[in-house]
Protein backbone atom coordinates (compact mmCIF):
# COMPACT_ATOMS: atom_id res chain seq x y z
CA UNK A 1 0.00 0.00 0.00
CA UNK A 2 2.88 2.40 0.81
CA UNK A 3 4.24 1.02 -2.51
CA UNK A 4 1.77 2.08 -4.57
CA UNK A 5 0.79 5.37 -2.68
CA UNK A 6 4.82 6.10 -3.02
CA UNK A 7 4.66 5.89 -6.89
CA UNK A 8 0.91 7.07 -7.89
CA UNK A 9 1.72 9.74 -5.38
CA UNK A 10 4.40 11.40 -7.20
CA UNK A 11 2.32 10.74 -10.10
CA UNK A 12 -0.89 12.21 -9.13
CA UNK A 13 1.19 15.89 -7.78
CA UNK A 14 2.36 15.74 -11.36
CA UNK A 15 -0.49 15.50 -12.83
CA UNK A 16 -1.46 18.62 -10.29
CA UNK A 17 1.08 20.56 -11.36
CA UNK A 18 1.20 20.29 -14.80
CA UNK A 19 -2.72 21.74 -14.31
CA UNK A 20 -1.87 24.30 -12.59
CA UNK A 21 0.83 24.95 -15.35
CA UNK A 22 -1.60 24.74 -17.78
CA UNK A 23 -4.33 27.35 -16.38
CA UNK A 24 -0.67 29.90 -15.48
CA UNK A 25 0.16 30.14 -18.87
CA UNK A 26 -3.54 30.39 -20.59
CA UNK A 27 -4.01 33.32 -18.15
CA UNK A 28 -0.89 35.09 -18.89
CA UNK A 29 -1.57 34.42 -22.50
CA UNK A 30 -5.65 35.62 -22.33
CA UNK A 31 -5.52 37.81 -19.63
CA UNK A 32 -9.14 38.35 -18.57
CA UNK A 33 -11.09 36.04 -19.84
CA UNK A 34 -11.39 32.51 -17.90
CA UNK A 35 -8.73 29.40 -17.88
CA UNK A 36 -9.71 26.73 -19.36
CA UNK A 37 -10.94 24.57 -16.58
CA UNK A 38 -12.57 27.03 -15.16
CA UNK A 39 -14.61 27.64 -18.68
CA UNK A 40 -15.18 24.00 -18.34
CA UNK A 41 -16.46 23.71 -15.23
CA UNK A 42 -18.97 26.78 -15.33
CA UNK A 43 -20.24 25.02 -18.75
CA UNK A 44 -20.42 21.42 -16.71
CA UNK A 45 -22.11 23.56 -13.65
CA UNK A 46 -24.58 26.34 -15.10
CA UNK A 47 -27.46 23.66 -15.57
CA UNK A 48 -26.60 22.59 -11.72
CA UNK A 49 -26.20 25.67 -10.32
CA UNK A 50 -29.45 27.22 -11.89
CA UNK A 51 -31.24 24.71 -10.28
CA UNK A 52 -29.85 25.35 -6.92
CA UNK A 53 -30.20 29.28 -7.05
CA UNK A 54 -33.86 28.51 -8.24
CA UNK A 55 -34.72 26.39 -5.06
CA UNK A 56 -32.60 28.60 -2.77
CA UNK A 57 -35.25 31.51 -3.92
CA UNK A 58 -38.09 29.27 -3.50
CA UNK A 59 -36.17 28.72 0.33
CA UNK A 60 -36.30 32.28 0.73
CA UNK A 61 -39.80 33.32 -0.60
CA UNK A 62 -41.09 30.83 1.93
CA UNK A 63 -39.33 31.49 4.58
CA UNK A 64 -40.41 35.18 4.06
CA UNK A 65 -43.83 34.14 4.33
CA UNK A 66 -44.00 32.14 7.23
CA UNK A 67 -41.59 34.43 9.50
CA UNK A 68 -42.61 37.90 8.15
CA UNK A 69 -46.73 37.04 7.97
CA UNK A 70 -46.81 38.55 10.88
CA UNK A 71 -45.28 41.63 9.79
CA UNK A 72 -47.61 41.34 6.03
CA UNK A 73 -50.83 40.98 8.23
CA UNK A 74 -50.11 44.44 10.45
CA UNK A 75 -48.87 46.26 7.25
CA UNK A 76 -52.29 45.35 5.57
CA UNK A 77 -54.25 46.06 8.36
CA UNK A 78 -52.67 49.62 8.84
CA UNK A 79 -53.19 50.31 4.63
CA UNK A 80 -57.01 48.89 5.33
CA UNK A 81 -57.48 51.71 8.18
CA UNK A 82 -56.10 54.35 5.57
CA UNK A 83 -58.34 53.54 3.10
CA UNK A 84 -61.33 53.63 5.33
CA UNK A 85 -59.73 57.39 6.75
CA UNK A 86 -59.29 58.07 3.26
CA UNK A 87 -62.45 56.78 2.22
CA UNK A 88 -64.03 58.82 4.89
CA UNK A 89 -61.96 62.00 4.25
CA UNK A 90 -63.36 61.55 0.23
CA UNK A 91 -67.01 61.42 2.21
CA UNK A 92 -67.00 64.72 3.72
CA UNK A 93 -64.88 66.74 1.03
CA UNK A 94 -68.23 65.18 -1.71
CA UNK A 95 -70.88 66.67 1.07
CA UNK A 96 -69.23 69.90 1.45
CA UNK A 97 -68.73 70.50 -1.93
CA UNK A 98 -71.75 70.03 -2.38
CA UNK A 99 -73.48 72.07 0.33
CA UNK A 100 -70.99 74.70 -0.72
CA UNK A 101 -72.58 74.58 -4.32
CA UNK A 102 -76.19 74.58 -2.55
CA UNK A 103 -74.70 77.78 -0.79
CA UNK A 104 -73.63 79.76 -4.16
CA UNK A 105 -77.05 78.98 -5.64
CA UNK A 106 -78.88 80.14 -2.62
CA UNK A 107 -76.17 83.16 -2.26
CA UNK A 108 -77.34 83.91 -6.02
CA UNK A 109 -80.93 83.86 -4.80
CA UNK A 110 -81.34 86.19 -1.49
CA UNK A 111 -79.26 88.82 -3.80
CA UNK A 112 -81.94 88.74 -6.17
CA UNK A 113 -84.64 88.37 -3.53
CA UNK A 114 -83.06 90.28 -0.57
CA UNK A 115 -86.85 90.39 1.01
CA UNK A 116 -86.86 86.70 1.35
CA UNK A 117 -86.55 85.26 5.04
CA UNK A 118 -85.72 81.65 4.88
CA UNK A 119 -85.49 78.43 7.37
CA UNK A 120 -83.10 75.17 5.56
CA UNK A 121 -84.62 72.31 6.65
CA UNK A 122 -83.96 68.68 5.45
CA UNK A 123 -86.62 66.26 4.35
CA UNK A 124 -86.94 63.47 6.68
CA UNK A 125 -89.21 60.82 4.56
CA UNK A 126 -91.60 60.84 1.63
CA UNK A 127 -95.41 59.99 1.87
CA UNK A 128 -95.88 55.83 1.18
CA UNK A 129 -99.16 56.89 -0.68
CA UNK A 130 -99.29 56.66 -4.60
CA UNK A 131 -102.23 58.99 -4.50
CA UNK A 132 -100.53 62.00 -3.07
CA UNK A 133 -96.86 64.21 -3.28
CA UNK A 134 -96.18 64.91 0.41
CA UNK A 135 -92.94 65.04 2.14
CA UNK A 136 -91.86 65.97 5.88
CA UNK A 137 -89.14 68.42 6.97
CA UNK A 138 -86.77 68.50 9.92
CA UNK A 139 -88.42 72.10 11.17
CA UNK A 140 -91.55 73.55 12.25
CA UNK A 141 -93.16 76.45 13.98
CA UNK A 142 -90.04 76.60 16.25
CA UNK A 143 -88.29 77.60 13.65
CA UNK A 144 -90.95 80.21 12.44
CA UNK A 145 -92.81 78.39 9.83
CA UNK A 146 -96.00 78.85 9.84
CA UNK A 147 -99.12 77.15 7.85
CA UNK A 148 -99.26 77.90 3.64
CA UNK A 149 -95.39 78.97 3.83
CA UNK A 150 -93.95 78.64 -0.10
CA UNK A 151 -91.03 76.10 -0.09
CA UNK A 152 -88.65 76.59 -2.64
CA UNK A 153 -85.25 74.82 -3.61
CA UNK A 154 -81.19 76.81 -3.59
CA UNK A 155 -82.44 78.18 -7.03
CA UNK A 156 -85.19 79.21 -6.02
CA UNK A 157 -87.87 76.98 -8.04
CA UNK A 158 -90.98 76.47 -6.25
CA UNK A 159 -91.15 73.01 -4.49
CA UNK A 160 -94.69 73.71 -2.72
CA UNK A 161 -96.82 74.69 0.16
CA UNK A 162 -96.65 73.83 3.78
CA UNK A 163 -99.92 72.19 4.36
CA UNK A 164 -99.51 70.88 7.73
CA UNK A 165 -96.97 72.24 10.71
CA UNK A 166 -96.07 70.97 13.99
CA UNK A 167 -93.38 72.29 16.65
CA UNK A 168 -90.52 70.52 15.33
CA UNK A 169 -91.84 68.95 12.03
CA UNK A 170 -93.96 70.32 9.03
CA UNK A 171 -95.50 68.49 5.95
CA UNK A 172 -95.60 69.79 2.71
CA UNK A 173 -97.42 68.85 -0.26
CA UNK A 174 -95.80 69.45 -3.80
CA UNK A 175 -97.01 71.20 -6.61
CA UNK A 176 -97.78 68.19 -8.77
CA UNK A 177 -100.16 66.96 -5.78
CA UNK A 178 -103.96 66.84 -6.82
CA UNK A 179 -104.62 69.32 -4.51
CA UNK A 180 -102.57 71.69 -4.88
CA UNK A 181 -103.09 74.80 -7.03
CA UNK A 182 -101.04 78.20 -7.72
CA UNK A 183 -101.63 81.15 -9.34
CA UNK A 184 -99.17 81.48 -12.47
CA UNK A 185 -97.93 83.66 -15.16
CA UNK A 186 -96.55 83.06 -18.47
CA UNK A 187 -92.95 84.60 -18.61
CA UNK A 188 -92.75 85.28 -22.21
CA UNK A 189 -96.72 87.03 -22.58
CA UNK A 190 -97.84 87.68 -19.11
CA UNK A 191 -101.01 85.68 -19.76
CA UNK A 192 -102.11 84.40 -16.30
CA UNK A 193 -103.05 81.09 -15.74
CA UNK A 194 -103.64 78.36 -12.70
CA UNK A 195 -100.59 75.67 -12.30
CA UNK A 196 -102.87 72.74 -10.41
CA UNK A 197 -102.53 69.38 -9.70
CA UNK A 198 -103.73 66.45 -12.08
CA UNK A 199 -103.91 62.50 -11.09
CA UNK A 200 -102.87 61.63 -15.12
CA UNK A 201 -100.04 64.09 -15.14
CA UNK A 202 -99.17 63.34 -11.54
CA UNK A 203 -98.02 60.14 -13.11
CA UNK A 204 -95.46 61.52 -15.05
CA UNK A 205 -94.56 63.76 -12.80
CA UNK A 206 -96.14 67.06 -14.05
CA UNK A 207 -98.53 69.18 -13.20
CA UNK A 208 -101.88 71.31 -15.37
CA UNK A 209 -101.58 74.83 -16.72
CA UNK A 210 -105.19 74.83 -16.67
CA UNK A 211 -107.61 78.59 -16.78
CA UNK A 212 -105.92 79.51 -19.61
CA UNK A 213 -107.62 83.13 -21.27
CA UNK A 214 -109.03 82.63 -24.76
CA UNK A 215 -106.39 82.70 -27.56
CA UNK A 216 -103.74 82.41 -25.26
CA UNK A 217 -99.71 82.40 -26.93
CA UNK A 218 -98.09 79.63 -25.39
CA UNK A 219 -95.31 77.54 -26.59
CA UNK A 220 -93.23 74.37 -25.50
CA UNK A 221 -91.16 75.60 -23.42
CA UNK A 222 -92.29 78.54 -21.96
CA UNK A 223 -91.43 79.89 -18.80
CA UNK A 224 -94.05 79.45 -16.05
CA UNK A 225 -93.84 81.52 -12.76
CA UNK A 226 -96.05 82.27 -9.96
CA UNK A 227 -97.97 85.29 -10.17
CA UNK A 228 -97.84 85.69 -6.51
CA UNK A 229 -101.70 86.62 -6.05
CA UNK A 230 -103.05 85.10 -2.91
CA UNK A 231 -100.30 86.53 -0.58
CA UNK A 232 -98.62 83.31 0.37
CA UNK A 233 -96.25 82.93 -2.43
CA UNK A 234 -94.10 85.31 -3.83
CA UNK A 235 -94.59 86.67 -7.45
CA UNK A 236 -91.89 85.50 -9.80
CA UNK A 237 -90.55 82.37 -9.07
CA UNK A 238 -90.07 79.71 -11.43
CA UNK A 239 -92.72 76.63 -11.46
CA UNK A 240 -91.62 75.16 -14.37
CA UNK A 241 -91.82 74.89 -18.24
CA UNK A 242 -94.31 73.78 -20.22
CA UNK A 243 -93.73 70.22 -21.95
CA UNK A 244 -96.91 70.01 -24.12
CA UNK A 245 -99.97 71.76 -25.18
CA UNK A 246 -103.47 70.58 -25.34
CA UNK A 247 -105.94 71.86 -27.74
CA UNK A 248 -109.52 71.59 -28.23
CA UNK A 249 -111.62 71.22 -31.37
CA UNK A 250 -110.94 74.69 -32.49
CA UNK A 251 -107.16 74.68 -32.64
CA UNK A 252 -107.14 77.07 -29.59
CA UNK A 253 -104.68 75.89 -26.44
CA UNK A 254 -107.18 74.64 -23.92
CA UNK A 255 -104.59 73.73 -21.12
CA UNK A 256 -100.78 72.96 -21.65
CA UNK A 257 -98.68 70.17 -18.68
CA UNK A 258 -95.76 72.05 -16.91
CA UNK A 259 -92.68 69.89 -16.17
CA UNK A 260 -91.53 71.04 -12.87
CA UNK A 261 -88.36 72.82 -13.02
CA UNK A 262 -87.29 71.43 -9.32
CA UNK A 263 -86.28 68.33 -9.52
CA UNK A 264 -89.03 67.01 -6.88
CA UNK A 265 -87.92 63.28 -6.46
CA UNK A 266 -84.29 64.12 -5.87
CA UNK A 267 -84.86 65.96 -3.05
CA UNK A 268 -82.76 66.41 0.04
CA UNK A 269 -82.56 70.03 1.55
CA UNK A 270 -85.43 72.44 0.93
CA UNK A 271 -85.91 76.08 1.88
CA UNK A 272 -89.22 77.93 3.40
CA UNK A 273 -90.17 81.44 2.74
CA UNK A 274 -91.12 82.60 6.47
CA UNK A 275 -91.63 85.87 5.56
CA UNK A 276 -91.62 88.09 2.51
CA UNK A 277 -92.43 91.68 1.49
CA UNK A 278 -95.51 90.99 -1.10
CA UNK A 279 -95.55 94.82 -2.31
CA UNK A 280 -91.47 94.28 -4.00
CA UNK B 1 -95.33 35.84 38.45
CA UNK B 2 -96.90 35.53 34.39
CA UNK B 3 -98.23 31.99 35.36
CA UNK B 4 -99.88 32.96 38.65
CA UNK B 5 -101.55 36.63 36.76
CA UNK B 6 -102.84 33.59 34.30
CA UNK B 7 -100.57 34.49 31.33
CA UNK B 8 -99.34 32.54 29.48
CA UNK B 9 -95.58 33.12 28.32
CA UNK B 10 -96.03 31.96 25.04
CA UNK B 11 -98.73 33.85 23.82
CA UNK B 12 -97.34 37.41 25.28
CA UNK B 13 -93.92 36.55 23.35
CA UNK B 14 -96.57 35.96 20.11
CA UNK B 15 -98.31 39.67 20.33
CA UNK B 16 -94.81 40.34 20.54
CA UNK B 17 -93.64 39.27 17.50
CA UNK B 18 -96.74 40.59 15.82
CA UNK B 19 -96.29 44.06 17.03
CA UNK B 20 -91.98 43.43 15.90
CA UNK B 21 -93.67 42.48 12.76
CA UNK B 22 -96.25 45.60 12.41
CA UNK B 23 -93.09 48.09 13.06
CA UNK B 24 -91.07 46.70 10.85
CA UNK B 25 -93.48 46.48 7.89
CA UNK B 26 -94.09 50.19 8.94
CA UNK B 27 -90.35 51.21 8.46
CA UNK B 28 -90.47 49.41 5.13
CA UNK B 29 -93.39 50.84 3.75
CA UNK B 30 -92.88 54.43 4.62
CA UNK B 31 -88.92 54.68 4.81
CA UNK B 32 -87.77 52.24 2.69
CA UNK B 33 -89.74 51.59 -0.18
CA UNK B 34 -90.46 55.33 -1.34
CA UNK B 35 -87.13 54.92 -3.00
CA UNK B 36 -87.84 51.89 -4.65
CA UNK B 37 -90.38 52.50 -6.83
CA UNK B 38 -91.42 50.40 -9.84
CA UNK B 39 -93.21 52.38 -12.70
CA UNK B 40 -93.56 55.27 -10.11
CA UNK B 41 -95.71 52.83 -8.24
CA UNK B 42 -95.00 52.15 -4.61
CA UNK B 43 -95.90 48.90 -2.56
CA UNK B 44 -99.01 48.87 0.47
CA UNK B 45 -97.29 46.11 2.39
CA UNK B 46 -99.12 46.27 6.30
CA UNK B 47 -102.66 45.21 4.80
CA UNK B 48 -101.07 42.12 3.21
CA UNK B 49 -100.18 41.35 6.89
CA UNK B 50 -103.88 42.07 8.52
CA UNK B 51 -105.16 39.74 5.81
CA UNK B 52 -102.70 37.01 7.03
CA UNK B 53 -103.69 37.63 10.61
CA UNK B 54 -107.60 37.25 9.67
CA UNK B 55 -106.46 33.93 7.64
CA UNK B 56 -104.32 32.77 10.84
CA UNK B 57 -106.10 34.42 13.98
CA UNK B 58 -109.38 34.54 13.26
CA UNK B 59 -111.37 38.10 13.03
CA UNK B 60 -111.19 39.25 16.86
CA UNK B 61 -107.71 39.50 16.64
CA UNK B 62 -107.07 40.59 13.14
CA UNK B 63 -109.75 43.35 13.82
CA UNK B 64 -107.46 44.69 17.14
CA UNK B 65 -104.56 44.38 14.74
CA UNK B 66 -106.06 46.01 11.69
CA UNK B 67 -106.39 49.21 14.50
CA UNK B 68 -102.61 49.78 14.76
CA UNK B 69 -102.04 48.85 11.37
CA UNK B 70 -104.54 51.19 10.27
CA UNK B 71 -102.64 54.20 12.76
CA UNK B 72 -99.44 53.15 11.04
CA UNK B 73 -100.96 53.46 7.62
CA UNK B 74 -102.12 56.56 7.87
CA UNK B 75 -99.10 58.10 9.82
CA UNK B 76 -97.31 56.79 6.65
CA UNK B 77 -99.50 58.33 4.33
CA UNK B 78 -99.36 61.75 6.29
CA UNK B 79 -102.91 62.11 7.30
CA UNK B 80 -104.72 62.04 10.69
CA UNK B 81 -105.49 58.77 12.02
CA UNK B 82 -108.73 58.16 10.82
CA UNK B 83 -109.57 56.49 6.95
CA UNK B 84 -107.25 53.71 7.06
CA UNK B 85 -107.70 53.10 11.20
CA UNK B 86 -111.82 52.74 10.92
CA UNK B 87 -110.72 50.78 7.10
CA UNK B 88 -108.36 47.99 8.07
CA UNK B 89 -109.91 47.35 11.50
CA UNK B 90 -113.22 46.24 9.49
CA UNK B 91 -111.37 44.77 7.14
CA UNK B 92 -109.58 42.48 9.85
CA UNK B 93 -112.83 41.69 11.27
CA UNK B 94 -114.63 40.69 7.73
CA UNK B 95 -111.69 39.16 6.31
CA UNK B 96 -111.28 36.99 9.35
CA UNK B 97 -115.15 35.97 9.13
CA UNK B 98 -115.22 35.05 6.01
CA UNK B 99 -112.00 33.07 6.36
CA UNK B 100 -113.63 31.11 9.38
CA UNK B 101 -117.16 30.88 7.29
CA UNK B 102 -117.26 30.55 3.20
CA UNK B 103 -113.73 31.12 2.16
CA UNK B 104 -111.50 28.63 1.52
CA UNK B 105 -107.89 28.62 4.11
CA UNK B 106 -105.76 27.69 1.17
CA UNK B 107 -102.22 29.66 -0.50
CA UNK B 108 -104.20 30.60 -3.62
CA UNK B 109 -107.56 31.27 -2.07
CA UNK B 110 -105.42 33.79 0.37
CA UNK B 111 -103.46 35.31 -2.50
CA UNK B 112 -106.97 36.04 -4.10
CA UNK B 113 -108.76 37.64 -1.25
CA UNK B 114 -105.47 40.17 -0.43
CA UNK B 115 -105.72 41.19 -4.36
CA UNK B 116 -109.53 41.73 -3.53
CA UNK B 117 -108.70 43.46 -0.67
CA UNK B 118 -105.31 45.48 -2.06
CA UNK B 119 -107.99 46.61 -5.12
CA UNK B 120 -110.57 47.99 -2.10
CA UNK B 121 -107.56 49.73 0.01
CA UNK B 122 -106.74 51.20 -3.66
CA UNK B 123 -110.49 52.60 -3.98
CA UNK B 124 -110.85 53.93 -0.69
CA UNK B 125 -107.53 55.86 -0.71
CA UNK B 126 -108.89 56.89 -4.94
CA UNK B 127 -111.94 57.91 -3.71
CA UNK B 128 -111.57 61.74 -3.41
CA UNK B 129 -109.96 62.02 -6.58
CA UNK B 130 -112.34 60.56 -8.56
CA UNK B 131 -115.59 61.52 -6.98
CA UNK B 132 -114.07 65.39 -5.70
CA UNK B 133 -111.30 65.97 -8.07
CA UNK B 134 -112.98 64.61 -11.17
CA UNK B 135 -109.62 62.66 -12.04
CA UNK B 136 -109.36 60.67 -15.19
CA UNK B 137 -111.15 56.95 -14.68
CA UNK B 138 -108.52 55.42 -16.85
CA UNK B 139 -105.23 56.78 -15.19
CA UNK B 140 -106.93 56.11 -11.66
CA UNK B 141 -107.78 52.64 -12.71
CA UNK B 142 -103.83 52.20 -14.02
CA UNK B 143 -102.73 53.68 -10.54
CA UNK B 144 -105.08 50.58 -8.80
CA UNK B 145 -103.10 47.76 -11.23
CA UNK B 146 -99.81 49.08 -10.44
CA UNK B 147 -100.47 49.73 -6.57
CA UNK B 148 -102.40 46.16 -6.87
CA UNK B 149 -99.48 43.95 -8.74
CA UNK B 150 -96.55 45.71 -7.08
CA UNK B 151 -97.80 44.86 -3.32
CA UNK B 152 -99.00 41.39 -3.84
CA UNK B 153 -95.24 40.50 -4.77
CA UNK B 154 -95.10 40.36 -0.63
CA UNK B 155 -97.66 38.31 0.16
CA UNK B 156 -95.77 35.12 0.03
CA UNK B 157 -93.26 36.16 2.42
CA UNK B 158 -95.58 37.95 4.89
CA UNK B 159 -97.93 35.00 4.87
CA UNK B 160 -94.59 32.74 6.04
CA UNK B 161 -93.42 35.10 8.66
CA UNK B 162 -97.31 35.15 9.99
CA UNK B 163 -97.80 31.24 9.49
CA UNK B 164 -94.29 31.16 11.54
CA UNK B 165 -95.68 33.56 14.84
CA UNK B 166 -98.96 31.88 14.18
CA UNK B 167 -97.27 28.54 15.67
CA UNK B 168 -95.57 30.17 18.91
CA UNK B 169 -98.07 29.29 21.28
CA UNK B 170 -98.69 25.80 19.74
CA UNK B 171 -96.96 22.84 21.05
Amino acid sequence: MKNIFKKRGIAIAVVAVIIALVSVITLTVNPGNSDFLSSVQNTAMRPVKNMMTSLIQSLEKIYGYMYKYDQIVEENEQLKDKVAQLEEEYRDYTAISNENEELKQLLGLTDKHSDFKLAQASIISWTASNWSSTFTISKGTNAGIELNDCVITENGYIIGQVTKIGKTTATITTLIDTSSSIGALVYASGEAAVAEGDYKLFQDGLLKLAYLPDGAQIATGDTIITSGKGGYIPQGLVIGYIEDIYSSGSGLADYASIKPAADIDSLTTVYIITDFDANN
Amino acid sequence: MLKYLGVNFRSVLKVAAYACLLFVLYILQSMIFPYFKILGTKPLIIPVAVMCLALFEGPVKAGIFGVFAGIFCDFSFNQPAIQFTVFMTVMGLAAGYLFQTVLATGFPSFCACTAVALVICALVQSFGLVFYSGADILAVLKGIILQTGYSIIFTFPIYLIVKWINRMDKD
